[in-house]
């Protein structure tokens, strides 16, 4: 605890927080300044952290009965400092008021992204982890937010998103069951021990939320609604701290994937099917999503294509050349420079086949053919989309004038189309507001029919209830009208004479009778 | 029995002194009334408190006079770490809708009476969770649903309150007869009344005995807790009653019938006895859960979409008390304390939409982030809070929830489709945030000129969620503990 | 004529004062509030002699000469038993309450001087019936409850419906006394005897039909389902203060010497359980459920009692057919609170009609305005009835859990079940009834106060009310003296 480079993480953690707050009471000038003194600090600290070298160590906190524990390791650190230097590039590029509009919201996201990208990055629990990425999310989806009129950016990334970390969850319960502690390392390790059915579960968690969290297609339909508002700095949270948490996550789950060769089959099948439907989607153009989001997407699947098989060592570099390859075409749209097609596609196949040469030892034949195949593959995508401009024609052009598609045949192109249309038309789009609706009309359904039904279920019981009170009354009220019309004549005479009796004096000529009577009474019971 | 019996009587005798003062006391208006009543209920807060320490040390509290001999009834009250747990939650949430409702428009005539009756529900709470007796228990809890009862009656809105009351009535007490069978038949078959005794000796019951008491038991406790499918008394109670009350019967009402499974199944007969049932109760707790997100969903009036949500939100309750595991039981004790903030804290934010709006359709009111900031914030962190964003509570209750699920033996598929059924939660509360703060401002006339202590209510309970929910170590010791005061060990 | 004259006190000072009341107030044309004065004084030495009766009672060991009468053939004979004693007692004391009430109640009849004889009368004929040992005397007995009883019913005659009531219930309750005249024969006939402790030893089956008889005869004056159809006209016409008295204790009471005597017939206690049992479901389906559409306080209240009478029906049966004598303890128990309870809402129900000159709920809407104290009292009342707890009701429906839930078997449960169910719609009937007073509405508040036949209640009206408010709520939190004097009368019946 009392090490430096538990200092240095604890203060990391704390000062973006300090600074957060302390934004709310400066000026523009002096914000920006204060900005880069925490941005400096920040990097100054991670550069330390990354010079002492791994280290674990306890905090007197706990949560649920755990002590929280961190654990620096120099492949998060650099993952962090990376990301770090995307923000130092994008904060250095604006130095536009507009980039920091409204400056102290969008200092404060940033800042508390910094502390929970800290958290994220080198806690030892899994559950801080979780909540470190919850609260980037929502901070995702605040940055999303650009007017009070309009809420839905907001709610559609952060359900999306939501789905994600909830997967996340799921996984980390199952986890959390035989190994009692949230541990990170522990819960990886006593992951071996599940029977497959739990392990499928945690990999299918996990794996969807490092699909949503790079904003792989088809999950990357948040990103897209992120970006934009992309002038803005705090797209840095959506664009790069974001993926990089979820390479980040892609990377400790490696072990879990590599327990059973059924997995690594699935998951390379399952990248490969991914990788290329983007490429046929992108390449059809019928997904409007920007080169940007589309190459991030490639290079993305192809590192889960990776982690089937590759060593965390080297998977890790992989992961650290597409964080800074994200980063690169981050700034290079913003500069609104375009990379030579050629070139592109060239480093594309130069890297990973030096990847491949490298990691030849641990990749099975089956591995090596398809991770060639689809390194070739998206070079010469890469090559050909580079020819195109993109943003000469909208998406009805392409499908209202077919004769100006691409020399491609008929059937490919309906793949395509109904790829597009089902996976990501079907779940972004529309979709996403589909199912809400489609969720509502359900909802309404229910409430006017079930809901609606019991509650008649009781009213029916109860005037039921009611009903037969009533007929019986009326059938008694019947009967005794008639018993009492026959006497009713007989009555009234009855009634005149004992008013006429009671009307009249007490006859004491008459006083004898019961005199006499009782005098018999006494008489007999005396015996 | 020592000074601390005595004090423990208090908690139930000085409502009834504030009880007795406020209704000879016909003239006193209303913000007397509710000082007295806030005093009375400070005090029923400050005495478990000061026995704290009495628990700390690990000794339960007693007090018991005989009452009625013959038939074994006695005036016990026992406090233990479960029932603290509840009586501290029930308490705040009723000093907080006390002090709510001070600002509140509701309650201006015959106010003693009001404020009576309020001291009265919250005194058949505080006795539900304090009773050693079944009689006792019985009598608490019929108390807690004649109190509320005449309160939606007398000081309700609506034309249809008598019949919407009618109905709470009924359904609440079937439930009622069916807890009180059982309580009987217990009580028959060992001769006392004593729970404490019986806790002791229930296990030895027949099987077939236990398994029926089970089953009316939950039946029993899950209609107070508004399971579909019998929770249908519960969005029009909500919607009729005065705020105040709205607030006691969501936040803290609903957490008894958590308390009575705690306390009787599931403290009663072993957990291999219950084990029959734990799918079941998950599996309506599942339902319960969609369904009432649904209902949310489907419903236009803003009070019975907070109201629906607790429908949802018993469900989380139910499936983890159904795991039957230690995680779940537990989280599900945290759960009912979290749900009590936050559900107090969005019904407030409900109470004063209300009073600003005069406007009930969800349709119809929008865009008021910008006319009452301070509002928004507070709603904004309640409906995170509720859909389980973490440093809110309630996501702290749900994953221990969730993780007892998973830990259940049961299916796994049955936790991860409970688990993502949450995200309906984030859809209903979004719809209700975002239609009611953005878009366009609707209606034109909005009267944003806000109570002092609407406002300064409803931004303590905000402030009291994020401490909650930040630290939830003395909360889970507590829930823990009370687990254990329960089942006599950790299982 | 022999034995000790104390068994037949009671039963001489309430014929006797009835004659006397009669007379003097005839005779010095006293006034109403006189009459009932002197009625309270016969009632409170009826009451004096009744308790001076609990001692010997108690020594068993010379139970057998406490008797008074003639044991040859023809002459009548007198038992006391500590069940009719302690009825007895909770008669005499409810009539205390009605008397005084009648005091204010009947000011605007011109006939009250009927009145009071009557009701003295009717409790006479309800004690000589718990005490008689042979059945012509208690043939007798019911006759002289049915007369005076349906007297009572048709006081205000004046009124169509009052009268016809009154002819409806003798004609039903004569009915009834016709049956166990019958009985009487084929018990006669089968036996050559009339005693009941004789006949007891050698039953055979004209006695086992004869029980049958009986059981008809007072099932009718019980008002048990079917042969309940006069209950509610009766309640709803008679003075209120008379429903009171029928619905509270007379009515109910037969439940208790209907095995008295049927036992002693030679039917088996199971039987007797069962036919108890099964009628209980009925009257207690068709009691709450004809109570939900009701709007006439009074009617509403009778139904009521149809369905109490149900309970008590099941309780008793309950102790019957198991053996159970805590059940039974139960029974007397529900009987003695029911009694106070029904007699609280009929006195207070009768208070409005004084008042208002209606009874129609909806039009009492809002009464509690100007009449608190009533609408209070009622509304323990209703709350008692209904189970509430903390009210004396509560503690009756604990001991019916109670003994349905020791007996344990179906059959016991089945009916628990019935029972259930009739809380939960009779509690769907109660509960209107107790808000509507408290509803506000201005107009009909309005319309009420135009209305009023009296402004002022005088303490006539008062005392009996409050008392009995007291008594309920009391009994209700702390029923412990009562249910040990049940104990201890119910040992006593045991060992006797």
């Amino acid at each position: 605890m009392s090490d430096p480079s538990s200092v240095i993480l604890l203060l990391l953690m704390g000062i973006p927080l300090l600074f957060g707050s302390v934004f709310v009471f400066f000026s523009q000038t002096t914000l920006r300044r204060l900005f880069f003194l925490m941005l400096t600090i920040q990097s100054v600290g991670l550069l330390s952290l990354f010079l002492l070298g791994d280290h674990d160590f306890a905090t007197p906190l706990v949560f649920f009965n755990e002590v929280i524990t961190f654990s620096i390791s120099t492949i998060p650190t650099i993952l962090f400092i990376l990301c770090l230097a995307g923000l130092w590039l994008l904060a250095w590029q604006h130095r536009l008021p507009l980039a920091f509009f409204p400056a102290r919201v969008h200092a404060i996201f940033i800042s508390v992204a910094l502390s929970a990208g800290c958290l994220a990055f080198y806690s030892g629990q899994f559950m801080m982890r979780y909540i470190a990425l919850e609260v980037v999310g929502l901070l995702v989806a605040l940055t999303a937010i650009v007017s009070f009129a309009n809420l839905i950016p907001f709610g559609v990334i952060f359900l999306i998103l939501r789905l994600g970390d909830l997967s996340m969850l799921a996984a980390i319960l199952i986890l959390y069951q035989p190994a009692r502690t949230l541990d990170i390392n522990t819960m990886i390790t006593q992951a071996a021990l599940m029977p497959l059915n739990s392990q499928a579960w945690v990999l299918a968690g996990f794996l969807f939320a490092v699909i949503v969290k790079v904003a792989l297609f088809p999950m990357g339909g948040w990103l897209q609604i992120a970006r934009e508002n992309k002038q803005f700095i705090t797209i840095w949270i959506s664009a790069i701290l974001m993926p990089a948490m979820g390479y980040y996550l892609l990377y400790r789950i490696v072990p879990i994937i590599q327990y059973r060769a059924a997995f690594q089959i699935i998951i390379m099948a399952l990248a490969s099917a991914l990788l290329l439907a983007i490429m046929l989607v992108s390449y059809l153009r019928v997904v409007p999503f920007t080169p940007f989001m589309v190459v991030n997407s490639v290079l993305s699947a192809m590192a889960i294509l990776l982690a089937a098989y590759l060593a965390p060592g080297l998977l890790a570099l992989y992961l650290l050349f597409i964080l800074s390859g994200r980063i690169g075409l981050l700034y290079l749209e913003r500069v609104q420079v375009s990379l030579p097609p050629l070139g592109s596609a060239l480093l594309l196949l130069a890297l990973h086949t030096a990847f491949l040469l490298a990691g030849r030892q641990q990749l099975p034949m089956p591995a090596i053919i398809a991770w060639m195949s689809m390194t070739v593959l998206a070079s010469a995508w890469l090559f050909v989309m580079g020819q195109r401009d993109l943003t000469t024609k909208t998406l009805q052009e392409v499908f209202v004038q077919p004769e100006e598609r691409m020399p491609l045949t008929l059937f490919t192109y309906k793949i395509a189309g109904w790829l597009y249309h089902q996976l990501e038309m079907g779940i972004f789009h529309d979709g996403l507001v589909k199912v809400r609706d489609g969720f509502i009309q359900a909802a309404d359904w229910i409430y006017t029919n079930i809901e609606g039904g019991i509650e008649n279920t009781w009213t029916k019981l109860g005037s039921g209830l009611i009903r037969i009170s009533k007929s019986a009354l009326r059938r008694e009220e019947d009967v005794s009208n008639k018993a009492n019309e026959g006497i009713h004549q007989a009555l009234r005479t009855i009634n005149k004479q004992e008013i006429q009796t009671a009307a009249k004096e007490i006859r004491w000529d008459l006083i004898w009778i019961p005199v006499v009577l009782i005098v018999i009474l006494v008489y007999m019971m005396t015996g | 029995m020592n000074t601390y019996a005595y004090l423990l009587s208090g908690i139930t005798l000085l409502p009834v002194l504030g009880v007795i003062i406020l209704l000879l006391w016909k003239k006193a208006t209303k913000t007397q009334a509710a000082f007295l009543g806030i005093i009375s209920e400070t005090c029923a807060l400050i005495i478990p408190i000061i026995l704290l320490s009495e628990l700390r040390a690990g000794r339960s509290v007693v007090f018991s006079l005989p009452w009625i001999p013959n038939m074994g009834v006695s005036f016990s009250l026992e406090l233990n770490w479960l029932s603290l747990v509840f009586l501290i939650t029930e308490v705040l949430v009723t000093l907080a809708a006390m002090i709510y409702s001070l600002g509140d428009k509701d309650g201006e005539k015959r106010s003693h009476y009001y404020y009576a009756l309020l001291l009265l529900f919250s005194l058949g709470m505080s006795g539900t969770t304090l009773a050693d007796d079944v009689f006792l228990f019985y009598i608490f809890w019929e108390l807690m649903l004649i109190a509320s009862c005449i309160l939606i009656i007398s000081w309700g809105h609506g034309e249809n309150r008598l019949r919407v009351a009618l109905k709470y009535f009924i359904i609440t007490h079937i439930g009622s007869l069916m807890v009180l069978v059982c309580l009987i038949l217990l009580y028959v078959n060992f001769g006392t009344a004593s729970l404490s005794a019986l806790t002791l000796q229930a296990a030895t019951l027949p099987v077939q005995t236990q398994v029926f008491m089970i089953i009316f038991f939950l039946i029993g406790f899950c209609i107070k807790m508004a399971i579909f499918p019998v929770h249908l008394w519960l969005p029009d109670a909500h919607t009729v009653a005065p705020m105040p009350v709205t607030i006691i019967l969501a936040a803290a009402m609903l957490s008894m019938g958590t308390y009575g499974v705690l306390r009787f199944p599931v403290a009663l007969f072993s957990l291999e006895a219950m084990q029959p049932f734990a799918l079941w109760m998950m599996i309506a707790g599942l339902i319960s859960e969609v369904y009432g997100a649904l209902m949310a969903l489907a419903e236009k009036d803003i009070k019975r979409i907070i109201a629906y949500s607790s429908v949802s939100q018993m469900g989380y309750i139910l499936f983890g008390l159904g795991s039957l595991t230690h995680d779940g039981m537990v989280g599900s004790i945290m759960h009912v304390i979290y749900h009590a903030i936050v559900k107090a804290l969005l019904f407030m934010v409900v109470g004063i939409l209300l009073a600003a709006a005069r406007e009930r359709n969800i349709d119809k009111i929008g865009g008021l982030a910008k006319k009452m900031p301070v509002i928004t914030v507070c709603a904004a962190i309640g409906i995170l809070g509720i859909s389980g964003m973490p440093p809110l509570g309630i996501f702290n209750s749900e994953w221990m929830i969730f993780a007892g699920g998973f830990d259940s033996g049961f299916p796994i598929v049955l936790t991860v489709i409970t688990l993502l059924g949450s995200i309906l939660t984030v859809i209903y509360s979004l719809r209700f945030f975002g239609k009611i703060f953005f878009g366009d401002t609707k209606p034109e006339k909005v009267d944003t000129n806000i109570s002092k202590t609407l406002l300064i209510s409803t931004v303590a309970v905000t402030v009291f969620l994020i401490i909650e929910g930040l630290t939830p170590g003395p909360l889970l010791a507590w829930s823990e503990l009370g687990l254990v005061s329960i089942l006599g060990g950790l299982p | 004529m022999e034995g000790n004259i104390a068994v037949i006190l009671p039963i001489v000072i309430l014929m006797g004062g009835a004659l006397v009341i009669y007379v003097l107030t005839r005779a010095l044309r006293l006034s109403n509030k006189i009459e009932a004065l002197l009625a309270i004084l016969v009632l409170a030495g009826a009451l004096a002699a009744l308790l001076n009766l609990v001692q010997p009672l108690n020594d068993l060991a010379n139970i057998n000469d406490l008797f008074y009468g003639s044991r040859q053939p023809g002459g009548i004979l007198f038992f006391p038993n500590i069940v009719g004693v302690y009825i007895g007692v909770i008669a005499c004391f409810i009539c205390l309450f009605i008397c005084a009430y009648s005091g204010e109640y009947l000011s605007r009849d011109p006939r009250f001087l009927l009145f009071y004889p009557m009701i003295l009368l009717t409790i006479a004929g309800l004690l000589s019936m718990f005490f008689a040992a042979d059945l012509f005397n208690l043939f007798l007995m019911a006759e002289l409850t049915t007369i005076t009883g349906s007297a009572l019913i048709a006081f205000r005659f004046t009124k169509e419906e009052a009268v016809k009531a009154g002819f409806k219930y003798l004609v039903m309750s004569s009915l009834g006394t016709m049956t166990m005249m019958l009985g009487i024969y084929f018990i006669y006939r089968g036996t050559g005897r009339l005693y009941l402790t004789e006949i007891a030893s050698m039953t055979n089956d004209f006695t086992r039909i004869g029980a049958a008889c009986f059981l008809v005869g007072f099932s009718i004056k019980a008002g048990v389902v079917p042969l309940h159809t006069w209950v509610p006209d009766v309640y709803h016409h008679a003075p209120s203060a008379v429903s009171g008295l029928f619905a509270g204790i007379t009515s109910k009471s037969m439940l208790f010497i209907m095995p008295m005597i049927a036992l002693q017939l030679g039917m088996t206690a199971q039987e007797l359980g069962l036919y108890l049992m099964v009628f209980a479901s009925f009257n207690m389906l068709v009691g709450v459920i004809r109570m939900l559409t009701q709007q006439q306080l009074r009617r509403f209240l009778s139904y009521s009692s149809i369905a109490q009478t149900g309970y008590l029906m099941f309780t008793l049966g309950i102790g019957y057919y198991y053996q159970l004598p805590s059940a039974y303890a139960a029974g007397l128990y529900l009987l003695s609170i029911i009694a106070f309870m029904k007699c609280l809402a009929f006195l207070t129900a009768g208070n409005y009609e004084y008042r208002f000159g209606t009874g129609n709920i909806n039009q009492l809407m809002g009464a509690n305005r100007l009449v608190p104290l009533n609408a209070f009292a009622f509304s323990t009342a209703l709350a008692g009835l209904s189970g509430i707890p903390l009210l004396a009701g509560f503690t009756g429906k604990w001991l019916i859990f109670t003994a349905a839930l020791t007996a344990g078997d179906a059959f016991a449960i089945a009916g628990l079940v019935i029972f259930l169910v009739c809380t939960v719609i009779g509690s769907i009937g109660y509960l209107p009834m107790l808000v509507k007073q408290y509803q506000r509405s201005r107009a009909n508040l309005k319309s009420l106060e135009k209305n009023q036949l009296t402004v002022t209640s005088t303490l006539w009206i008062g005392v009996p009310v409050v008392v009995l408010t007291l008594i309920v709520i009391v009994t209700g939190v702390f029923p412990t003296p009562w249910i040990n004097l049940i104990e201890n009368v119910v040992s006593l019946v045991a060992a006797v």
